[in-house]
């Protein structure tokens, strides 16, 4: 693995927020390389969202160091930002043109590109994401899958090596849940993009993850592993997490002799099931 | 509030006036109100109201929202003309009249326009950044008005609105409205911020769209 | 809220387009102020806070309506407060509201309320003058200040208000000798119009005093920092 490889490089970081609260995201070193698909789990307050918006240059340490792409992302934003799509957690929030075709070119005519360059990658992210017929409507009259749907093609458009994801699917209903998380897969797939994300759906961190980092409330980064070893090999109840129910049947499955392989893939488990 | 019906009757009409281009709308609001402000005449003033509504009706817009838009400002009018001594309908009859016109095409052009298309023809005479701040203050008002909504509602289920008790229920508004102030600066340090990862350069831009 | 409810078509035009132009000289110094905050957070906080002044304007208290803008003057500052003043007259055009061409005029006349009422309880505060009371007073002399403004506003445009009550055939009138008041038309009543103003306004000033010194004691409970030293638009870091 090379310097270049190293994407997302955290230490020991401390966050004291206006008012004084702190959060210590100290513990386990954070690191994620390019192509991997990274998730954060913890209990609420325990600063996942805190942690991406250090990776995003939004907030300054007050102590450690965070390195992304080789850089301090609060001191070197412009230097990283156009390596960086996000989408946080309120979709919302994140819309701001006026049509949905101006919002997703927004971050493009920002960044510098031209304007047919802009139109064509809008276009290619609308055929994508398959919502073209959204094209000219307005933010506030799209559903919450829609919503996320054009933040998600926001991020992207702009051709970003790291994609953060703040609870990417949160409050989207089933089937914009499913085209969504089948792009990321496929996108993921064709490009090899970095993903950072942070989630309290467990099913879907095993959709959208191959890796974890899991939080203790108030920010020490206490474990890191692949999603199947955390899900099967460690207590997530002390960290008010549950895994999946998937992982809870095959482990209950195998405490009564079963000897069942451990999977996180409905697929897979149904097959070695019917074959018995 | 009147603004949520007029935007969704701009967006989801399909009229010829509703594909006209906004700066050509705009600017013939501009040549109404310098007409109407130049000849102020009752025939000026009524031939031109009679056209406005006459074109409403052609286009097949909803004339009673036109019309409940268009007396709004009516009702301020009479607060003024309250205040005229000696008032003849004959010396009332041109100002009403006049600004029943004005009103009316206004009105016109916001059941036909869309706020965002309005705001981009702005930009071509106004500073980007005013432009700008115009597009963040749509975008919040849709983004708000839900917060706003849920704190009315919790003021009616708690009983907090009860005008037997009115200096509790003005400071209970007041408690209400300060917690949507707090979620509306958080809201607004959480859009800043977005704004900063996409890239934000003090302005807003719209694209014209391939033909 | 003491913004001139005047539809289009009634003030003259020296008047409103004398309005556009102070409005436009204090909107470039506000805009140069207001370069302090950085742009994304100015701009966020611009349009929110002229978001909720809009809204909560759909909060009537018959035959009143509530607004933010002594409130939002205190805690944006002096420079986005004339912004935000600008942005919700604009609004307000745009609603049907009131007249497009009375916008400059109504943006001064805000501001008025803005400005005099952050400086009001800024004083007030300085001298240790509790809270809620500072709130209340700056409210009802911002909105006091502003209402004056709209006054002088209609009694400067009276002359040609009441050159347009003036029935038709009175106005071509030749005749020698001085007029009655009925062959002269009607004129505007600017006795009257002061008790309407001021009568009614002042019962307004008070409810949305309460309504402010409330929000301001409330918010200050969960940001003091925004309350007690907003010199300039201030936001706490999330």
């Amino acid at each position: 693995m090379t310097a270049d490889d190293i994407i997302v490089e955290i230490h020991c970081l401390e966050h004291t927020y206006t008012g004084g609260v702190r959060v210590d995201l100290c513990g386990t070193d954070f690191r994620v390389t390019r192509g991997q698909r990274v998730a954060v789990l913890g209990p609420n307050g325990s600063g996942k969202s805190t942690l991406l918006k250090h990776i995003l240059g939004i907030l300054q340490p007050t102590k450690g160091k965070v390195v992304v792409f080789g850089e301090d992302p609060a001191r070197h934003y412009n230097h990283v930002r156009q390596k960086i799509g996000a989408v946080m957690q309120n979709a919302d929030e994140q819309l701001i043109g006026p049509t949905v075709f101006d919002d997703i070119a927004f971050a493009p005519l920002n960044f510098g590109f031209s304007r047919e360059e802009t139109r064509t990658r809008v276009e290619e992210m609308l055929h994508a994401l398959d919502i073209g017929h959204l094209r000219e409507r307005l933010p506030h009259y799209l559903s919450g899958g829609e919503k996320r749907k054009v933040a998600l093609a926001g991020a992207l458009v702009f051709g970003p090596e790291l994609l953060i994801l703040d609870e990417p699917l949160e409050g989207v209903d089933y089937t914009s849940r499913q085209e969504i998380t089948a792009f990321l897969h496929k996108l993921h797939a064709d490009t090899g993009m970095t993903m950072i994300s942070t989630m309290h759906d467990m099913d879907l961190v095993c959709d959208l993850a191959d890796e974890g980092y899991i939080m203790q409330s108030g920010g020490r980064i206490d474990l890191h592993g692949r999603i199947v070893d955390l899900f099967f090999h460690h207590d997530l109840a002390q960290y008010n997490l549950a895994p999946p129910p998937l992982a809870q049947l095959v482990t209950r499955l195998n405490a009564h002799g079963l000897h069942l392989p451990l999977t996180l893939d409905v697929e897979v488990l149904a097959e070695v099931l019917g074959r018995r | 509030m009147n603004l949520y019906h007029i935007d969704y009757l701009a967006v989801s009409g399909t009229s010829g006036l509703h594909r006209t281009p906004a700066g050509v709308k705009l600017c013939v609001l501009a040549g109404v109100i310098a007409v109407l402000l130049t000849w102020r005449t009752v025939p000026v003033a009524f031939s031109t109201l009679g056209a406005l509504w006459l074109l409403a009706a052609f286009e097949d817009l909803p004339l009673r929202t036109l019309l409940a838009l268009v007396s709004y400002p009516l009702v301020f009018l009479a607060v003024l003309l309250i205040s005229v001594q000696h008032l003849t309908v004959a010396g009332a009859l041109p100002l009403v009249l006049r600004v029943l016109a004005l009103t009316s095409a206004v009105v016109l052009l916001l059941l036909t326009t869309t706020y965002p298309a309005i705001f981009s023809a702005l930009g071509r005479v106004l500073p980007s950044g005013l432009v700008t701040a115009l597009f963040f203050t749509y975008r919040a008002l849709f983004i708000l008005s839900g917060s706003l909504d849920n704190a009315r509602t919790a003021l009616h289920l708690r009983a907090g609105l009860s005008w037997r008790h009115p200096a509790a229920t003005l400071r209970n508004l007041g408690t209400a409205l300060a917690h949507v102030l707090v979620e509306a600066i958080e809201l607004s340090q959480r859009m800043a911020e977005n704004l900063t990862v996409r890239g934000f350069d003090n302005r807003i831009y719209t694209l014209e769209r391939r033909p | 809220m003491s913004h001139i409810h005047l539809p289009d078509g009634v003030l003259p035009l020296w008047l409103w387009a004398g309005g556009y132009l102070v409005a436009a000289l204090l909107l470039a110094l506000a805009w140069r102020w207001g370069r302090r905050e950085t742009d994304a957070k100015r701009f966020a906080l611009l349009g929110i806070f002229a978001a909720m002044m809009l809204l909560v304007m759909s909060i009537e208290i018959p035959p009143y309506h509530a607004n933010l803008s002594v409130v939002t003057g205190i805690i944006l500052g002096p420079a986005l407060a004339v912004l935000a003043a600008w942005i919700v007259n604009v609004f307000l055009s745009f609603m049907g509201h009131g007249g497009v061409t009375v916008a400059g005029l109504n943006t001064l006349v805000i501001a008025i309320e803005m400005l005099s009422g952050y400086a009001v309880f800024h004083l007030l505060r300085r001298v240790r003058v509790p809270l809620a009371v500072a709130g209340f007073l700056a409210v009802i002399i911002g909105l006091g200040l502003g209402t004056g403004a709209s006054y002088g506003i209609i009694v400067a445009g009276a002359p040609t208000i009441n050159a347009s009550l003036r029935a038709p055939e009175t106005t071509h009138e030749h005749e020698p000798g001085p007029l009655t008041d009925a062959a002269q038309g009607g004129h505007l009543d600017l006795h009257r119009l002061a008790i309407l103003m001021f009568g009614f306004g002042a019962i307004g000033w008070i409810l949305e005093g309460i309504i402010s010194a409330a929000i301001l004691v409330a918010l200050n409970r969960v940001y003091p920092d925004l309350v007690i030293r907003a010199e300039t638009a201030r936001i706490p870091e999330s």
